[in-house]
């Protein structure tokens, strides 16, 4: 397959402005199998495609394109749609891009490759999956994406595998077991990354009472390299857990991390402990359901890519009793005053900045307005100060905010090197709480151990809503602020057109100028969104490809908190992968 | 054992237990059985999960619809449980038995604000 056509004059200028070789990047995508980790850590990758997660290791969730920009966004059209059927909970994946193919993956771990520039379909695979266990999982049937590398695409499954597909014949390349989940009632659903030889990917976990592990995999064979358990998976995490509850703890890594070449480490986020909401109130070093820190539970970890051994860490939270996972949130890397920076938002809404190589703490700033589960957290020390605890009974005082979906929740934020500032979506709930003691369940199959139970409520004074930022990463500091009434759920894209796209709940994609904020286009697609968002090139022209689809676990309290339509009628079985593009005449 | 077997186990259960009430003559040993499988059944919503959908205990809507006051009869919210729905709640038939899902019963009909 060939690199891409040459692309419009302003499209090439455009892209040679950001990144100074823009001709040369545009020629030199080689052929389409010979996709190797040297793409994926190129300092200048090429814009046409998207080859992680997050487009690159840097985590930007950003196109280099510009041919769509804030002048002409005003005529951005539906190019063409695919209907992937059995959308239960909708699509909650990023795409990928590559050559001017389009990949992505559905609920039940189902697969498309589809030319970027028409939606023909190329091939699919869907995976036949142990229907029984799927019926009986809780964060199921969805997929939230795929990895790429070595000619194959990578997907996991909710019954625990791990599946290598050629990309060129969507024929299977191997299929790899890694967990046991008709025992332990989870498997995959996040995007594993690739990286040189490797795979590597998270299982589900946090509210599961087992060790929530991280696997890599050999690339080319699919055989197991290693395995951590983020539950105690050190003698010193092990400590960190009373009465060696570090065996049921949960943890897991449900997002994709990143890649570092640099320190060869991989970066990844880890899920809160279970129970959830731990009884033991302010004694919680002693006593409760699991005494002491509990590593490496809502943590980042950074192992080495070789081995798995750990290299650093920084955890977020010690002892988390509030379902604030590091598990999800973009690993952003930023180079400023001569400084490695590495960007993490907490689903608490607070974002960690920290030293690349060692994950020594830069500083520590708040996305949410209301929250109160801590006073705050110390910038330097990361020392969480006012800390609520809980003992067995009902929550007195405010309620918990933000409430159990997060400050943040799992969908990414953008970061533009052109504006400095990164975009990011924060949420306004509440919730009650009532603390229970609850024995865990682990026979004849792991359950949810969530300790408590809770009603969502609004801010205290206010309402619920939700807000697109866009600040600066290191600081905080705020440029502008976009409201909603429903927090969106869906991915945040930047493009070097000076564009800011997010599809929101409601079910309309809106463009935003990257500087200003002020919105510059709209699009109602009928549903609403809990997936990716990309951009990439095919044939010589830009595409954004939007995943419309409702039915996410955050999503699905829309209709009892809102109360009204959409949320009332909106399916939860009905999605499309939607891509717009500028009209010929442009 | 069988999802088919495990669900006529269930609603054995449960009509025994709607059976002995009967023969009990709604007397005191009934209303104190049915309490007791009442707190048996909020330990078996606890323990599985059921709060993450069916919020303040199943007394408010959230994800999963209230249960409070439901008029639903108990062979709808056997098989429910027992069924789940694809996309909404998940299948109980790997991991509840049929005497805890008639306590769960139990405690869906005890449930008051």
């Amino acid at each position: 397959m060939q690199s891409p056509p040459y692309l419009p004059a302003v499209f090439r200028l455009g892209t040679a402005m950001f990144f100074g070789i823009a001709a040369t990047v545009l020629i030199t995508a080689g052929p389409a199998l010979a996709q190797t980790a040297q793409e994926l850590e190129a300092t200048n990758p090429n814009p046409n495609d998207w080859l992680s997660y997050h487009g690159t290791y840097k985590g930007y969730d950003y196109s280099g394109l510009d041919q769509i920009n804030a002048n002409n966004v005003k005529d951005l059209q539906v190019a063409w749609m695919h209907f992937p059927g059995k959308t239960i909970r909708g699509i909650e994946s990023m795409p990928l891009a590559k050559d001017g193919v389009l990949y992505y993956s559905g609920s039940y771990s189902r697969v498309f490759a589809l030319d970027g520039a028409t939606g023909k379909v190329l091939w699919t695979y869907f995976p036949e999956l142990d229907d029984q266990l799927v019926a009986r999982q809780t964060h199921s049937p969805y997929n939230r994406g795929m990895a790429m590398g070595d000619g194959k695409l990578y997907v996991g499954t909710v019954d625990g595998r791990l599946i290598a597909i050629d990309m060129k014949t969507g024929k299977p390349a191997w299929d790899t077991k890694l967990i046991d989940s008709e025992k332990l009632t989870v498997g995959f659903t996040g995007a594993p990354i690739f990286a040189r030889d490797t795979v590597v990917i998270g299982a589900q976990g946090g509210e599961w009472p087992y060790r929530g592990p991280l696997f890599a995999v050999d690339a080319a064979t699919g055989k197991k390299k290693w395995e951590f358990d983020t539950s105690g998976g050190t003698p010193e995490a092990m400590k960190t857990w009373g009465n060696d509850t570090w065996r049921i703890g949960g943890g897991g890594g449900w997002m994709p991390g990143t890649y570092d070449p640099q320190t060869n480490a991989v970066w990844w986020g880890v899920a809160n402990p279970d129970p959830l909401y731990d009884w033991a109130g302010s004694d919680w070093m002693k006593t409760g359901a699991r005494p002491g820190d509990n590593l490496y539970t809502s943590s980042v970890i950074a192992l080495d890519l070789g081995t798995g051994q750990l290299k650093f860490y920084h955890q977020e939270l010690p002892h988390d009793n509030w379902d604030f996972d590091s598990a999800i949130g973009e690993f952003v890397q930023i180079d400023r005053g001569g400084k490695q920076l590495m960007v993490h938002p907490n689903k608490s809404g607070y974002i960690f900045v920290y030293d690349r190589a060692n994950a020594k703490l830069e500083n520590v700033w708040d996305l949410v307005k209301n929250s109160n589960f801590v006073k705050s957290i110390d910038p330097k020390t990361g020392e969480l100060i006012g800390r609520r605890d809980f003992s067995e009974g009902k929550l007195q005082g405010e309620p918990l905010c933000p409430a159990i979906s997060g400050g943040v929740s799992w969908n990414s934020g953008a970061y533009s090197p052109k504006t400095g500032l990164m975009y990011k979506v924060g949420n306004e709930w509440c919730m009650t709480l009532d603390v229970t003691k609850a024995a865990p369940v682990t026979e004849p199959q792991v359950q949810l151990n969530i300790g408590a139970t809770f009603k969502f409520v609004p801010p205290p004074g206010g309402d619920y809503s939700g807000h697109l930022d866009a600040r600066d990463p290191v600081t905080g500091a705020v440029k502008w602020q976009v409201s909603f009434r429903e927090p969106p759920l869906a991915s945040v894209l930047a493009t070097a057109g000076n564009l800011v796209f997010l599809p929101d709940a409601a079910g309309i994609t809106h463009a935003y100028n990257a500087e200003t904020g002020k919105e510059l286009w709209s699009h109602n697609e009928g549903i609403g969104h809990a997936g990716g968002i990309i951009s990439y090139g095919a044939g010589g022209k830009q595409y954004i490809a939007v995943a419309a689809g409702w039915g996410s676990l955050a999503g699905q309290d829309y209709g009892t908190i809102f109360g009204e339509e959409p949320w009332k009628s909106m399916p939860i079985d009905a999605g499309a992968m939607i891509v717009y593009a500028l009209p010929s005449s442009h | 054992m069988p999802d088919i077997m495990r669900w006529l186990f269930a609603v054995g259960g449960i009509l025994a237990l709607t059976t002995s009430s009967g023969l009990a003559d709604a007397g005191a040993s009934s209303d104190t059985a049915q309490s007791d499988a009442a707190k048996r059944g909020e330990a078996v919503f606890l323990s599985h999960g059921c709060a993450y959908c069916h919020e303040n205990g199943g007394r408010s809507a959230g994800k999963g619809p209230k249960l409070m006051g439901t008029s639903r009869d108990d062979s709808f919210i056997t098989f429910r449980i027992m069924n789940g729905k694809p996309g909404l709640m998940p299948s109980f038939s790997g991991s509840i038995d049929g005497d805890q899902l008639a306590d769960l019963i139990a405690y869906i009909r005890s449930l008051k604000d």
